[in-house]
């Protein structure tokens, strides 16, 4: 299920991305999961069309999702085809979640709770360790 | 044609009126009998009034047209009563279709424009159609018999006894019916498609319950569009093109059209009422599922 918000500062198709983004990373959509078409998905979340092909074609410009005519939109891959280099892509990753975490502690949670936090996140991507 | 179906003509041809332009006040109340506690019970009931009153107008309108065409022999009178069905059209859209909104307040589109947070689900859940190949051919099949049919009869049949309209119309509706039951498929294929394409929003848990609902309206609402649409309507304008051409009796094909087309059009408004009745069926489930604690 994904979940996209009207009054959200987010544009539409970013948190489109994001939702699809966070199904592929915790396994839901798996390698040739069929996604439904643009029209379908659209008419459902009451949105514009040109908001899910936007976002499902910024997918595909990643390489995670695949539209062949006959088969519609499948995923191609749950690893992102990426032309940074792999430290630029760790520095970049660091940077987010260094804000994140740095959010965390400004709206007052203390390092217990925050490391419960991250410990609940990664146990939804890669299972109970 | 004999007197006893010279009778039966004339009783068709006064109750046709009538019938129809007590329909809105009927369906309203039947709609009432449905909904046991409607919101706005005032306004529902001053609104009830008003369309009995307007319905008791228009027959009285009908019935006084009639009975001075028959008592001056006055035919354009008597046309004028005939006529007097198209009334239904301002007592159905003004007043009644009014009623019915009032009536069901909770018949919201499925994706309410103020909703801010929605949901749906990103497994495409295979919306099939549920027109099999067979559909289709059954229908063509039995469209084309009649078709023959009608042309094996007027090809063999003694023409010299036709009246020139008769061989009009033959000939003419050799000729239309074909590219008449094409485009009936072809509005039916692309309503279809259209109605497949319908908002389909889940709760935020995707519930399997509301997916199978989701499932059989959709399904009910495509097969009947093909039976009535793709099966019984070609097939209808067929028999009658048949009966035409076999059986020479205006009257008969008169009452037999009258009623035919009386029954598709009942029928068009039971798939109409229980499509309806089946959305709002899962708009209130979806509503419950949504204010349940789990969610």
């Amino acid at each position: 299920m994904i979940t996209i918000s009207l009054n959200s500062p987010i544009p539409l198709h970013d948190q489109l991305v994001q939702e699809i983004r966070r199904l592929l990373a915790d396994g839901t959509l798996k390698v040739g999961d069929e996604l439904p078409p643009v029209r379908q998905l659209a008419n459902d979340l009451g949105i514009n069309l040109n908001t899910v092909a936007r976002a499902y074609r910024e997918l595909t410009d990643c390489g995670l999702l695949a539209t062949s005519r006959g088969r519609g939109t499948v995923v191609l891959s749950t690893i992102e085809k990426t032309t940074e280099k792999p430290a630029e892509e760790k520095k970049r990753i660091e940077t987010t979640l260094s804000s994140a975490l740095a959010d965390a502690k400004i709206a007052g949670l203390n390092r217990k709770e925050i490391e419960l936090l991250v410990l609940r996140q990664l146990n939804k991507l890669w299972g109970v360790s | 044609m004999n007197d006893s179906g010279i009778l039966v003509l004339r009783f068709f041809q006064f109750l046709f009126v009538p019938i129809f332009l007590c329909s809105p006040l009927v369906m309203v109340l039947s709609l009432l009998t449905w909904r046991k506690e409607p919101t706005n019970r005032e306004l529902l009931s001053a609104k009830i009034r008003t369309l009995s009153l307007a319905t008791l107008f228009c027959l009285a309108v009908w019935l006084s047209v009639l009975m001075v065409g028959l008592v001056t022999r006055s035919s354009l009178l008597q046309l004028i009563s005939t006529m007097a069905w198209l009334l239904f059209f301002p007592l159905w859209f003004g007043i009644a279709m009014p009623i019915s909104k009032l009536l069901f307040t909770d018949l919201q589109p499925a994706v309410p424009p103020e909703q801010q947070k929605r949901t749906a689900s990103l497994g495409n859940r295979q919306r099939k159609n549920p027109i099999q190949w067979w559909h289709w051919g059954l229908s063509s099949t039995v469209c084309t018999g009649f078709l023959i049919a009608t042309l094996w009869i007027g090809r063999n049949i003694d023409q010299s006894t036709w009246t020139p309209q008769q061989g009009f119309l033959w000939f003419w509706g050799i000729l239309g019916y074909p590219p008449l039951v094409v485009f009936t498929y072809a509005v039916l294929y692309f309503g279809v498609r259209a109605s497949l394409a319908e908002p389909e929003p889940l709760d935020s848990e995707g519930n399997v319950e509301l997916q199978k609902l989701y499932d059989d309206a959709r399904s009910n609402r495509a097969l009947s569009m093909f039976w009535l649409l793709g099966f019984l309507q070609p097939v209808f304008f067929g028999a009658c093109l048949f009966l035409s051409t076999w059986i020479h009796s205006n009257y008969l094909i008169g009452i037999l059209g009258a009623t035919g087309g009386t029954l598709l059009g009942l029928a068009g408004s039971w798939a109409g009422v229980n499509a309806t009745l089946q959305r709002l069926k899962i708009a209130r489930f979806k509503m419950q599922l949504e204010s349940s604690p789990s969610q």
